[in-house]
């Protein structure tokens, strides 16, 4: 038997990497389809597949929302449980574009999300354990509770993935829509103040978003301001 | 009678066949060809010295000294073998001489082939099918009471004399076994071509248009040889009335002035296997070369150690490497090591023997610290097949560095070596599918148990069903495989190294050191 000791000093020598960390990259996409703060994340393993994934800043994560259902009946005719796949080539497998919807989601405070695929590929597997497990999404995003596997076209996986944000453009759009929900908060507030002065009539300032702040979770990278209405960054809407 | 004729047993008596033996002589056969078409088929008379057959065959003709019949077929002379024989167009002359032999042996000492057994194998140009036949037709019509019922068919083939005469001699002049009829691994064949093939076999394409249908007879000259080809020739010599074939071909044969040529010599070595066991030490090695995007990856792998010292000492074209299932690069493989095969293509060695397997063993050894092999033999080709029987039954044991979420203590891996033969659903992991097809497959965890390090890190040792993808057991692969060590100790499960601790299959044979 190998000395454990020494296999220890090399332990310790390297900081600990996951899985994740050590064999994907992830990619980014804010405001999926033009939803506030409805970001997925990408992750793309060193042999091109890729696997979509609710990112942190994902209202259902951000806001600590406990998913109740999730739903692969996507529209009236598509079931993405339906996908089946034939083969080494994934033959017969449902074709998504980036506009795809793979799931929706409902919530147990009733609101519902819609997820994307963000990226073109064939439709490999979703996970179908969220049928009966549905916490997983937001328990364990990058793990147990991912959405779905695509492969992308062969040699067109590197393409799919420089469409979405990095790691450091990702972590850049949410400091901007931090910096702009804060401002954009002191305005309201200014705008509150205003009409409160002048009537107190209106009871319909509340804000979902903000309500529902303060359920944040223990996740290292996640940004400080989760919570803002950011109206810009529809520039990468999917034009096909 | 003289002596040397009362050995022979031919179509008929001796005395009755001396006319065809006369006809054919005059024709212009060689000896052997002259016994072929009487009826000989004793390989022992073909077996005599050139000078001896020369003697048989003058004997035979009666012809004594003098007689003006041919220029050079009146004595006992050597040269009457210079003439090209009209039957075997000279391959059972100078394609019998010892010169040709001696070629045949020093291109062998050139390229080094060594076997233990040699066949051999004749390629021979195809307007010798239409010269048999004439040779036969002119018997059967010249000497009727003598023929009728015979045919081609009867008569020893030239490629038996060939054999018969050449075999033996080749045996000795190569230090290698021969048998007639014997098919050995190692073959070498010898391409016998004419310059006039062509010209002589052309007629049968206008005269056959059933063989050789119009559209190919459209065809530019130069797609008649592609045309024309054993199994054509010898249809259209068949669907040729005998009378036919006389009007088109002169029966017997005419005399050409130049014999076949031996342009090619081939050796073929069917392939030779030879097995071993290895362990890998490395964790940056592959197991065969990794290339990806075209651009290699790593400067050797496993394969390439083991392989590239044995293929230099079988001297063989190339090779192909198989194991009984494989490693990641960063998993060792300890114990006794995993079964490999390597099969050896075109080989010009093929016997080596076991004490030279143990020299190649200590210096594929010697060369690195990588990996180290183990019972290297050749192996028989039915041998070679063990290696992939009952992949999926075999067990594996392994032993893994885990890394556990939260703290444990050593009595938190107790519970581990109480789970017996758990079957898992394992899907086709992510990292490999790209290029497997995707599938839910029980594989099954015959024991485990746990050895502590420290409240972060134990080593898990398991044995398993072969097949069973041990990383995404540890990691579960985004919940993919089911149970994971995840979900049996309810908490995030990693695995940092893995090393393959036996492969428990009873093959190759042990050899002992
Ligand atoms: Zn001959």
């Amino acid at each position: 038997m190998d000395a454990p000791i020494s296999k220890m000093a090399d332990l310790e020598g390297k900081a600990y990497r996951t899985v994740v960390d050590r064999y994907y990259t992830p990619g980014y996409r804010t405001d999926v389809q033009g939803r506030h703060r409805e970001d997925l994340c990408i992750l793309q393993h060193s042999n091109k597949v890729c696997i979509v994934t609710l990112a942190a800043s994902h209202p259902l994560m951000a806001d600590g929302k406990t998913v109740a259902r999730v739903d692969f009946q996507v529209t009236e005719k598509v079931n993405r449980l339906d996908n089946k796949v034939i083969g080494k080539g994934k033959r017969g497998a449902q074709w998504l574009q980036e506009s795809s919807p793979l799931c929706r989601v409902t919530c147990t405070d009733n609101t519902e999300f819609t997820l994307y695929s963000c990226i073109k590929g064939k439709l490999v597997e979703v996970n179908e354990n969220l049928i009966n497990s549905p916490q997983l999404l937001t328990e364990k995003p990058s793990s147990e509770g991912y959405i779905a596997i695509v492969l992308p076209k062969f040699g067109e996986s590197d393409k799919e993935m420089a469409r979405l944000l990095s790691q450091q453009q990702y972590q850049d759009a949410l400091e901007r829509r931090g910096r702009e929900a804060t401002s954009e908060a002191r305005e309201r507030d200014l705008v509150q103040a205003r009409s409160k002065m002048e009537e107190e009539e209106s009871s319909s300032s509340t804000d979902p978003g903000k309500d529902q702040a303060g359920g944040s979770k223990d996740s290292g990278d996640e940004p400080n301001q989760k919570r803002a209405k950011l109206e810009v960054t529809d520039k990468e809407q999917p034009s096909s | 009678m003289a002596e040397e004729l009362k050995q022979l047993k031919l179509f008929s008596d001796v005395a009755a066949m001396l006319a065809p033996a006369r006809s054919l002589r005059e024709a212009g056969c060689c000896p052997c060809c002259l016994l072929r078409f009487l009826g000989e088929k004793d390989c022992h008379i073909y077996q005599k010295s050139a000078e001896e057959l020369q003697t048989v065959a003058h004997i035979l003709c009666n012809q004594p000294q003098g007689n003006a019949d041919s220029a050079t077929g009146d004595n006992k002379c050597v040269n009457t073998d210079d003439i090209p024989c009209i039957a075997c167009l000279g391959i059972l002359q100078h394609g019998c001489s010892e010169e040709f032999l001696d070629r045949i042996q020093s291109k062998m000492e050139e390229e080094c082939y060594k076997s233990q057994l040699f066949s051999l194998s004749l390629m021979t140009p195809i307007q010798l099918l239409v010269r048999e036949h004439a040779v036969m037709l002119f018997l059967r019509e010249r000497f009727s009471d003598l023929y009728t019922g015979q045919s081609i068919d009867k008569v020893t083939s030239m490629k038996d004399v060939y054999k018969w005469r050449c075999g033996p001699r080749l045996k000795d002049k190569l230090n290698m076994e021969y048998h007639h009829q014997v098919e050995s691994p190692f073959l070498i064949q010898l391409m016998f071509e004419h310059k006039e093939t062509e010209t002589e076999c052309s007629f049968l394409i206008s005269a056959c248009p059933k063989v050789f249908p119009t559209n190919s007879r459209k065809r530019k000259r130069d797609s008649e040889q592609t045309v024309l080809n054993r199994t054509s020739v010898t249809r259209a010599i068949s669907s040729l009335s005998e009378s036919k074939f006389m009007s088109l071909v002169r029966c017997p044969p005419e005399k050409v002035d130049t014999m076949c040529r031996c342009q090619e010599l081939t050796c073929y070595h069917e392939a030779v296997f030879v097995a071993g066991r290895y362990n890998k030490y490395s964790r940056t090695l592959s197991q065969t070369p990794w290339v990806v995007d075209g651009e290699r990856r790593g400067e050797t792998s496993v394969s390439e150690l083991i392989c590239t010292r044995i293929k230099a000492m079988f001297m063989a074209q190339e090779y192909r490497f198989s194991s009984a299932g494989r490693e990641d690069v960063d998993v060792r493989t300890l114990g006794r090591g995993r079964p490999f095969l390597v099969e050896l293509i075109q080989p010009h060695i093929s016997d080596v023997p076991p004490d030279k397997m143990k020299l190649l063993q200590q210096e594929i050894n010697s060369g690195t610290t990588d990996i180290a092999i183990r019972d290297l033999q050749v192996v028989s080709r039915e041998e070679s097949g063990k290696l992939k029987v009952g992949e999926t039954e075999k067990t594996k044991s392994y032993s893994a560095l885990v890394r556990v979420e939260k703290p444990i203590q050593p009595d938190d891996l107790k519970f581990l070596e109480e789970i017996t033969d758990l079957t898992l659903a394992q899907k086709t992991p992510i990292r490999v599918i790209h290029r497997r097809p995707l599938a839910s497959r029980d594989r099954v965890i015959h024991n485990m148990s746990g050895e502590y390090i420290d409240s972060q890190h134990f080593r898990l040792h398991l044995k398993t069903q072969a097949g069973t993808y041990i990383k995404e057991f540890v990691h579960g692969d985004f919940g993919r495989t089911q149970p994971s060590l995840s979900t049996l100790m309810h908490m995030d499960t990693d695995i940092l190294e893995l090393d393959v601790e036996s492969v428990d299959v009873d093959w190759p044979k042990t050899i002992d050191e």
